[in-house]
Parts: structure tokens; sequence; C-alpha cells
């Protein structure tokens, strides 16, 4: 079970990640490529192992991009690629996997096989159309020695993450992610008010008068009206504001910000916490959301549906820490 | 490059293993144009049938491979779309 919850999630984040990259090339269709790039910005040791190797996600976005115009230019075609824009893949819709891509993730779940980022670049290097091959050279590497230094980092990989301590009665779930900027860079992002919109999905837009942001100090913030596609979004009236308070704030490895609902007593607060540590070619953030369960009969009306609630903690999480790792990209 | 020069490369298959790779390349430079061009004429007012009637493709085809891909922004005509 663990197996496949973890194949499931690690599935989850390659293919956002991977459409991603497809959608600033003005693509719907992912292919292997962009699985490569992908793994490349992995919190996991398959993006470990190709960082600490150099390959950070710029130098492999050029490499791919250089690896299809020599093929042109190998068939005598004399054009480029038009230029890459910003990642609208939340944006728009109609994404897919090519076929091949598809079947190489299935692949690295299957038998003997755990499923995670590393199983999946491992299949990877071994796909047979030699582009990963072409893109490799084009990095200074071989299939040979990114399997080796994926071994290494694998045998080192015995540090836990830190934590963040959990509270009696709480409800928390925890995640990963990988951004590609420097922590200083993050701290000041995730610390800035103005920015929460672009990481709760919960709020579209805050109040703010310019003022820095203190610990203790509270903002108020008013749900999305629209869709990142434009369509619109029916919010309760009760659920429209949202107050935003600075409960914890160190600089630059720890920030926790408090979301509450200033017009339902029927909500309760929530906690968002992230703890950010400098990793290869980036920095690792682990996102904590907590809050207080409901006792009485509420808690036992609420017991069947504890395996759905920790499916949306995670959906939540999830959507937090790709839309951080976005903005840096 | 001069257009003589062109032909010599384009016709080159001695090595056809990198010529297949590179043909992979063009189709997905024809993908990437494809649509960035489809969105185009969409926001030029163009209707699926003359957007199909170009590509040489029935509307059905046109409309199922990229009314899902395009910018959802861009207001489309419902009437015969």
């Amino acid at each position: 079970m663990k197996k496949l919850v973890g194949a499931a999630q690690t599935s989850q984040t390659l293919s956002l990640a991977a459409m991603e990259e497809a959608s600033r090339l003005g693509l719907r269709e992912a292919d292997i490529e962009h699985l490569f790039l992908a793994l490349v910005i992995s919190d996991q040791t398959a993006g470990r192992a190709l960082r600490s190797m150099g390959i950070n996600l710029d130098v492999a976005r050029r490499a791919v991009e250089e690896q299809h115009e020599a093929q042109l230019a190998l068939l005598g075609v004399d054009a480029s690629f038009p230029g890459a824009g910003r990642i609208v893949f939340h944006e728009t819709g109609g994404y897919e996997w090519s076929k091949r891509a598809y079947d190489l993730i299935a692949r690295s779940g299957g038998k003997n096989k755990n499923g995670d980022a590393a199983a999946v670049l491992r299949e990877l290097v071994a796909e047979p159309s030699g582009l990963i091959t072409g893109i490799l050279h084009r990095l200074g590497t071989t299939s040979d020695a990114l399997l080796e230094g994926l071994t290494q980092i694998d045998e080192l990989d015995e540090q836990t993450a830190p934590t963040a301590a959990r509270a009696k009665g709480s409800v928390s779930g925890s995640t990963e992610t990988f951004v590609p900027a420097p922590v200083e860079e993050v701290w000041e992002f995730l610390a800035d008010p103005t920015h929460i919109h672009k990481w709760e999905m919960s709020v579209g837009s805050i109040d703010h008068s310019g003022q820095d942001a203190v610990l203790g100090m509270v903002w108020q913030g008013h749900a999305p009206t629209r869709r990142p596609d434009g369509k619109p979004v029916k919010v309760r009236p009760e659920f429209r504001r949202r107050s935003v308070e600075l409960v914890q704030t160190h600089r630059p490895d720890r920030i926790a910000w408090r979301f509450t609902y200033p017009d339902t007593s029927r909500s309760r607060p929530i906690l968002t916490e992230f703890i950010l540590a400098a990793t290869a070619g980036g920095t690792q953030i682990t996102i904590t959301t907590s809050w207080f369960r409901y006792s009485g009969w509420r808690r036992l009306v609420g017991l069947p549906l504890r395996p759905a609630q920790k499916f949306l903690v995670w959906i939540t999480l999830f959507q937090t820490g790709s839309a951080i790792s976005r903005a840096f990209r | 490059m001069e257009s003589s020069q062109i032909a010599t490369v384009a016709a080159d298959t001695s090595d056809p293993r990198a010529g297949l790779r590179a043909v992979a390349s063009l189709r997905l430079l024809a993908d990437t144009l494809e649509l960035r061009q489809v969105e185009a004429a969409l926001r030029a007012g163009m209707k699926w049938q003359d957007i199909a009637d170009a590509l040489g493709v029935s509307r059905q085809a046109a409309h199922k491979k990229h009314a899902k891909r395009v910018d959802p922004t861009i207001p489309i005509l419902r009437r015969n779309a």
C-alpha cells in the first residue's frame, strides 16, 4: 500500500512538473524530455543526483532545446522552436502524456521496482529512442555516470527531513517540495504577504498597505473570484473574507502563517508552516499544515471521513508546494 | 544555408537512426506551430470550419484535437463553431 501511494504521489508530482514544462513551450503533450526536466526539479533523490552533477533546470532546458534544434539541422531544416514563455499549465487544458512517457512511468512502478522518482529516472535513461542519451551527452554525462551518482545519493540518503512540532489533538499533513532558487530568496517570497495568493489557493488577493511583515500582524485576504483559466468561482459569503496572521518567522529557514475565516465560527484556524533547507541547486521546503480537530459528536461524525481528509490534505499541500516552485520557474 | 545545401543534407540517409529521431523533432516543431496558428486563427475570429479547411482536415478532427488545448480566454463563436 505504501509503495502504491508513494508511486501515485511521485507520478502526480512528475506529471505536473512535466506538463508545466511542456506548457511553457506551447505544447499540450508532455514527452520524455519534459519528464527529464521534471526529474531535475524533483525533491527526491533523483533530482538531487541530477543537480549535484551540475544539471540544474536552466542547463537542462537549454540542452533539450539544443538537442531538438541539432536534430532539425540534421534533416536540413533551418528553423528554430518558438521562444519559451511562462508556465500556463494552470490556465489552460487538454494536457496528456505521450504514449511512451506514460508507459515508462507505468513500468517504473512495476514488479520489483518501487515507483519513486529514482525508478523513473532509471527507466528514462534506458529509453530506446536515444533522445535522452543525446541530451545527457550535451550535458557532459552518460547514463552510466548518472546511475552511479544516483546509487551513491540513495545510499547517503539516511537523513530524515525536519518536521514541524505537532500539537496534541491536531490534524496535520506534511510534504516536501524543491524550489530552484536560493533559500534566502525563497524565504523572502514566503514572508511577503503580497505573494500569499500565489501559493494559497483560497486567497485571491490581500489588502496590503505596504508595511513590513512583523510577527503577529494580521492581513485581510479575499477569496478568488475567478479561476486561473478565467472561469468565475462561486464562494459562500461567510467564506469570502480570510484573515492571515504571521505567527512564526525565523530568517531564513522558518516561517508560518495562520489562516482563519473571520465571518464564520464553524471553521477552525489552519496553520501553514514552512521549513527551508539548502539542497543541491536550490531549496528543499517542508510544508506542514495543521488544525485542531473538533471535539464531541463532530469528531465521531468525521471519523469515517479520515482517509478522504488525508487525501485532501495531501492535495492541498501538493498545490501549495507546486505553486511556490512554479513562482521560481 | 543555401537551398541546394538543404536538399543535400535532407537527402542524407546515411544515418537513419539519427534521421528518424530528427523527424520526431520536426513533428514536435509542427505540433508547436499548429497550436499557435490555431490560437491565432481563433483570436482573429476564424471558425473551426475555416481552420479545418486550411489544415486540410475535417472540422470534427480539428475541433477534437484543439478545442480543449487552446487558450480558454479566447472568445470562440459557438454558432456553427
